[in-house]
């Protein structure tokens, strides 16, 4: 099957090259900086490639997955939900507080949590779908906003000294019992999340809601063609609506690894910064749930394995991590619209060719 | 192909009708002469042999089916496409056009179908936007006034130069654009299916200006596969198919069907249904249906519409585009709010029902638009041909989509309507208009619908598949169709309906029979100038 194998050429040859410049562009930040690249990487990799490292790179992957999800919801159907960080902190104090405050059995707390989480994330982002659908709100300015809003919503909450409390100088909310922690398991005295299951099912639930099921077809007819949509009877003002409290909804579980299996608190430190990292995935991985995967695994092992560059011989050059994860996201997205535009046109070549074939069998 | 085919075409070379006029003595050498041209793409061969030859001061018509590579000949003469064989002269001297700007300084001069003019400029800025008279950054407005008047006097343009393009209809327009050209000093102009956005009397015009256009020495190339209008305007005919010229003829001793045979090696199909099936089971029916502007202080876009589509019967409406009939059909399908009045499916009012529903309710939609209303195109033609029925029972069970049912449902459109494409996962970008014309015909015609609204269903595609869409669409009409037609083909409008209906302005003017109405009638009652109680 030649045509198969070109297609999965295609596939990877945007992401590869991505990588490969990102590589040489990372070089030569380090080579500026008077380092030897090559000592650089060597460090990174074998760091990288301890049991420790792998594990939790797997770990820190899944909080950036579950963002991509949430973003890459919203981008099917011509949306950009930069509320995803504003989402998953508001979901994440509250699911804290159910989590901790409710009574009942651990799993049920966990259950309840989760549940809290989305229902608040989904809830937040409507807002921005709202506005968006009924007073033409541009949704990036309204999710951008909202994550102000955010930020102030969390520093009162954290002050109501009902949910929370002054402990080793922090506001923190009371801690979730040991049995409403999401369970894992050891390998050579590293902890692997059992969350990641959760992950791969929202992975799953999410590529065949949006390629196989009726409202995945009308969500993404809508991004592609909302006209066509129209005509095709897609309700576009609630399909802005229904996308973006879908996306906020999954968005809302983006902190719970964090909180059920790390924190178990929520505090004014409680990790930033991923509902943004979540683009990078989201684009990176071309919206699509194996692709998504990947870029958050390789992510994650990228801020990993920088790590190494903390010691010597090339101590403080572990933005070199984030140079890497910049340079891919700009090449990836360039690749691809190359790659994307090169499929296309080999597709109407390979129409005109069937059209004139036909049209020569044609009998007079 | 096959041995018939091959017999009929050396017939057409050799038939009665066909005049060697290139082999003709001339004084003066020929305005435009393409030599054996060839033009290929990668794996298609768009132009294999073309020999056209114009003599100076005529009126030159290219004609051939979409696809024939008519295109093809206009882009090698305009400069923005280079053949990779053959020989372009320009009034005897070879030319290698590289670009538009060397056809413009060879005098070559190109009116496209779709106007390029900007709304908010008058038609003087129109004319000299981009070839602005005057010195440094200062435009000298006096002297370009001067040649445009000129111009416009010596050619029977008569047209305002202050007058804002957005005022002037479309005839006006199409004068906009051919004074453009002439302005920029063209003495042979290239006109690509001018009349296609015309009505009659506004043809009527057009060939006036031409001719007079002629009579100062302007050569005219006229591209069309619009035979009768070939035949009424033309001195000199070329015909192209598969890439090929196959014939030259003079209109005096050609008919349409001659040169439809030329064309495409078969019979011209013909719109005209055949029995009546109209039964008197009123199946879409509107009263008073009224849709305000949306701007005020406008004519309302519909007013006070009324009629009834009865099952098995179609009901066509004429009139020139922009007079209500796309409203009318988003009031219809659910897309576009009414203000008044009502719509209604079997007596079911239809007042509150959403798009969706009304498709469940058998309403299949055709849109005027196909590429912003009709098409997913980065996407396959499978998610094309269930756009619109994604919910039906038909396509899968509960929320889930039947991929396989809907790859079968693709299948059945590419075979029954002819559609060219590799396979059923080709985006639908790939495909030719005419391709994607008939997938979407195809989609709504294959689901059986109840009522189907329709907007040109038929424009763009070659004429047997035009034939193969008229068959279809007489069979559904057959099995109780209701169908409303809007097409700006009259030929199409009048022989396929049972009932002409004229939209004037937002209202029905008028209420013809297709039998008693001739084309020129026709076009009276869509300008407005006859009027009939409706």
């Amino acid at each position: 099957m030649s045509i198969d194998r070109k297609k999965v050429v295609y596939a990877l040859a945007a992401p590869f090259g991505a990588f490969v410049l990102a590589v040489a562009v990372a070089g030569l930040a380090l080579l500026v900086s008077g380092k030897n690249p090559f000592v650089a990487f060597k460090q990174m990799i074998i760091y990288g490639g301890t049991v420790d490292s792998l594990i939790t790179s797997i770990n820190e992957a899944l909080p950036l997955f579950v963002s991509g999800v949430a973003v890459a919801i919203g981008f099917r159907t011509n949306l950009f939900n930069i509320g995803v960080e504003g989402q998953y902190r508001l979901a994440a104090i509250v699911a804290a507080v159910v989590g901790a405050e409710l009574p009942g059995p651990g799993f049920l707390r966990i259950i309840m949590a989760m549940a809290a989480a989305i229902i608040v994330g989904a809830m937040y982002a409507s807002i921005a779908g709202l506005l968006k659908a009924y007073r033409n709100v541009n949704e990036v300015i309204a999710t951008i906003m909202l994550n102000g809003v955010m930020t102030g919503l969390v520093a009162v909450l954290l002050k109501w000294d009902l949910i929370a409390s002054i402990k080793d100088q922090q506001l923190r909310t009371s801690r979730l019992p040991k049995s409403a922690w999401f369970p894992s398991v050891t390998f050579g005295g590293s902890e692997l999340y059992l969350w990641v299951f959760v992950a791969i099912a929202i992975g799953i639930g999410y590529h065949y809601l949006i390629n196989r099921s009726r409202f995945g077809f009308e969500l993404r007819a809508s991004g592609i063609n909302p006209g066509a949509a129209l005509a095709a009877g897609v309700n576009p003002k609630r399909m802005i609506v229904k996308t973006m409290a879908l996306s906020g909804a999954v968005a809302g579980l983006v902190g719970m690894p964090l909180l059920l299996q790390r924190q178990h608190e929520f505090t004014q430190q409680f990790q930033q910064g991923l509902g943004f990292a979540g683009i990078a995935v989201a684009l990176v991985g071309r919206q699509k749930a194996a692709g998504m995967a990947a870029a958050a695994l390789l992510f994650a092992y990228l801020t990993r394995a920088s790590q190494a560059l903390t010691s010597p011989p090339t101590r403080g050059t572990k933005e070199i991590g984030t140079i890497l994860q910049g340079t891919m996201m700009l090449a990836a997205v360039v690749a691809y619209e190359v790659v994307r535009r090169r499929a296309e046109a080999n597709a109407i070549h390979e129409a005109a060719h069937r059209a004139a074939v036909q049209f020569d069998e044609v009998p007079a | 192909m096959t041995e018939n085919a091959d017999k009929r075409a050396a017939g057409d070379a050799g038939g009665p009708f066909v005049i060697t006029g290139t082999d003709a003595p001339q004084a003066a050498p020929y305005a435009i002469e393409l030599r054996d041209i060839v033009k290929r793409f990668p794996g298609v061969v768009a132009n294999d042999g073309v020999n056209v030859a114009v003599r100076p001061g005529t009126i030159h018509a290219l004609i051939g089916e979409n696809g024939a590579g008519k295109s093809t000949v206009m882009k090698i003469l305009y400069g923005t496409q280079r053949p990779d064989e053959g020989r372009i002269e320009v009034n005897g001297v070879e030319q290698h056009f590289k670009s538009p700007k060397d056809a413009i300084a060879a005098g070559i001069g190109m009116v496209f179908q779709h106007f390029m003019l900007a709304d908010n400029l008058t038609v003087l800025e129109n004319v000299i936007l981009g070839a602005e008279p005057g010195k440094g950054v200062k435009i000298d407005l006096r002297s370009a006034r001067e040649t445009l008047t000129q111009l416009a006097a010596a050619n029977g343009l008569e047209i305002d130069p202050d007058a804002f393009v957005s005022e002037l209809g479309v005839g006006e327009r199409q004068r906009v654009e051919i004074l453009k050209v002439l302005f920029r000093g063209a003495r042979i102009i290239i006109l690509d299916e001018p009349t296609a956005v015309l009505v009659p009397q506004e043809v009527d015009e057009l060939f006036v200006t031409l001719r007079e256009l002629t009579s100062t020495g302007v050569t005219v190339v006229f591209i069309s596969h619009k035979l009768d209008e070939v035949l009424a305007i033309a001195d000199d005919i070329t015909v192209i198919r598969k890439g090929k010229t196959v014939a030259t003829a003079i209109p005096s001793q050609v008919t349409a069907r001659d040169l439809a045979q030329m064309m495409v090696g078969s019979e011209l199909p013909s719109a005209a249904t055949r029995t009546a099936t109209v039964t008197d089971i009123a199946t879409l029916k509107l009263e008073g249906v009224t849709m305000n502007a949306t701007a005020r202080g406008s004519r309302p876009l519909l007013d006070n519409v009324s009629f009834t589509v009865h099952q098995g019967e179609i009901v066509g409406i004429a009139g020139i585009e922009g007079n209500g009939q796309t409203e009318l059909l988003k009031a219809i399908i659910g897309i576009d709010r009414i203000d008044g009045g009502s719509i209604s499916i079997d007596a079911h009012d239809l007042a509150g029902i959403s798009t969706s529903d009304r498709r469940e309710m058998g309403v299949g939609y055709i849109p005027e638009d196909r590429q912003r209303e009709a098409l997913l195109l980065p996407s396959p033609l499978w998610e094309n041909a269930i756009l619109g029925h994604q919910r039906s029972a038909r396509f899968g069970k509960g929320m889930w989509i039947d991929q396989a049912a809907a790859r079968a449902y693709t299948e059945q459109i590419i075979s029954s309507f002819d559609v060219r494409t590799p396979s059923v996962d080709t985006i639908s970008l790939a495909l030719s208009g005419g391709n994607q014309q008939k997938l979407i015909v195809g989609r709504e015609m294959l689901a059986d619908p109840k009522v189907l609204v329709a907007a040109h269903p038929t424009r763009g595609i070659d004429v047997g598949a035009q034939a193969a869409v008229w068959d279809a669409i007489r069979d559904a009409r057959g099995q109780g169709l209701a169908l409303l037609l809007v097409s700006a083909d009259l030929e199409e409008l009048l022989g396929l309906s049972d009932t002409v209906l004229v939209m004037l302005r937002g209202r029905i003017v008028a209420k013809l029979d297709p039998a008693k109405v001739t084309k020129s009638e026709l076009g009276e009652y869509m300008t407005g100038a006859r009027e009939v109680a409706a």
